[in-house]
């Protein structure tokens, strides 16, 4: 297999990846424009989106003054496919699976519903009410 | 006369190159080094408090029926934990690195800047956040305050003391900065952490990497295992044993495996020998389930 083979099969493997919901930071879409021209796939032209660096640098001006993004990285065959390896087993969630931290951790005793709120929210499922919300600020349930 | 100078400039050469290996691009160099975590003599190591005070302690424990689970918070939270946390990304210019801030900073190449070591101390506060919040909720909550409270001072202190910034105006802004990277990022992670992995690695790369595009996704890999590995082990603790700081983060280099039932059983029974023992002090006491 050729490295442009290769690089296809990354794209591939990254479209799968899920949508980013928090932010418009987007690691999917970073990484799809970073294998895509190596595959010989041409980026979709953009529309008023900001850059990686521009919204880096409004969430926090000190962090990084510039991003190293290289345009002309070489990639070897074998380096993507270390790349897609490594890929696979993020999105297979080998680590989830086999480091289970249970319903001790995922519904947690001292605010049993926590992450589920915070699912509900994050998907746009519906928002708690004041009250509701102020309860559980005070009683953690 | 030739050779000579073909040997000093070969000198200047390798002391050029040494220097460039020690130094780091955003160095940590501070005037006056901290104290790993107050100034105070209770909080030195070498510190023993006199067995009279003790005994005094012990008396007005009993006498005025103290929660011991509320005041360990304080040292126990604030300091062995946050001190475990702080220790892990710790390093300053020209120093050698620790074997944790070495896979920090050398095999997954971080920069080494301040807020880095801040993104790295974050992570594992918020680690140990994650279990805090799975004890009963009046005292997880407690806990979780006292460890946040003292990363800020911890933080304000290390601005002025170690990164030599002198304008608290100016302190101020970066300590609200990074109390809103706080925020964002104990969302992203939990987030992570209740949905997949993918979502995690976005999480960590988001922070941790600092979105850095050209990103090898082995380290990305690494670090999602090195996450997943950690809280494992912090649900496998009861909560009398976390909540009296029995819990070391796993360093890089080692993998967890699964704990078999023989060895769940062996720390059940250690757990019930020392904290049902009869010599058990007012001030070890615990309401605190050392069964879950």
């Amino acid at each position: 297999m050729s490295v442009k083979e290769t690089a296809k099969q990354l794209v591939k493997l990254l479209e799968k990846y899920p949508k980013e919901k928090l932010t418009n930071l987007s690691f999917k879409e970073a990484q799809l424009d970073r294998f895509r021209p190596v595959a010989g796939i041409k980026n979709p032209e953009k529309k008023d989106v900001k850059s990686i660096a521009d919204i880096v640098g409004k969430v926090n001006p000190y962090k990084i003054k510039e991003l190293d993004v290289k345009s002309d990285e070489n990639f070897s065959e074998e380096s993507l496919l270390h790349q897609i390896k490594a890929l696979k087993s993020i999105e297979s969630n080998k680590y989830r699976d086999y480091y289970n931290p249970t319903d001790k951790l995922l519904k947690p005793q001292g605010n049993p519903r926590y992450y589920e709120r915070l699912i509900a929210e994050i998907n746009g499922e519906g928002k708690e009410n004041f009250i509701t919300g102020m309860k559980t600020v005070i009683l953690g349930k | 006369m030739f050779r000579q100078a073909l040997r000093s400039q070969s000198q200047a050469c390798r002391f050029s190159t040494s220097v460039a290996r020690l130094q780091n691009k955003a160095p940590v160099n501070p005037k006056q080094k901290r104290p790993m975590l107050s100034d105070s003599k209770y909080e030195a190591e070498s510190y023993q408090l006199p067995k009279v005070m003790q005994a005094v302690g012990e008396v007005a424990i009993t006498v005025f029926r103290l929660d011991m689970d509320r005041i360990r918070a304080g040292p126990i939270a604030g300091s062995v934990y946050y001190a475990e946390c702080k220790r892990i990304g710790l390093q300053f210019q020209d120093e050698e690195l620790s074997d944790t801030a070495k896979f920090f900073y050398e095999d997954l190449h971080l920069p080494r800047t301040f807020s880095q070591w801040f993104q790295i101390t974050a992570l594992h506060t918020w680690m140990l956040s994650v279990r805090m919040r799975a004890m009963p909720f009046k005292y997880g909550k407690n806990y979780q305050q006292k460890l946040i409270d003292r990363f800020f001072r911890d933080m304000e202190l290390r601005l002025h003391d170690e990164m030599n910034v002198n304008s608290s105006r100016i302190s101020d802004q970066y300590l609200k900065d990074y109390n809103d990277q706080l925020r964002g990022l104990v969302c992203s992670y939990d987030e992570g952490f209740a949905t997949d992995d993918a979502t995690l690695a976005s999480a960590l790369w988001r922070n941790l990497f600092n979105a850095r595009t050209n990103i090898d996704f082995s380290h990305l890999e690494a670090m999602v295992k090195y996450v997943r590995e950690q809280l494992y082990v912090l649900s496998k603790m009861s909560d009398r044993d976390f909540a009296t700081g029995k819990f070391k983060f796993v360093p890089p280099d080692q993998i967890v495996n699964h704990f078999t039932k023989e060895q769940e059983q062996e720390m059940l029974e250690r757990a019930k020998k020392e904290y049902e023992a009869e010599s058990l002090l007012p001030s070890q006491r615990s309401k605190l389930s050392y069964e879950n």
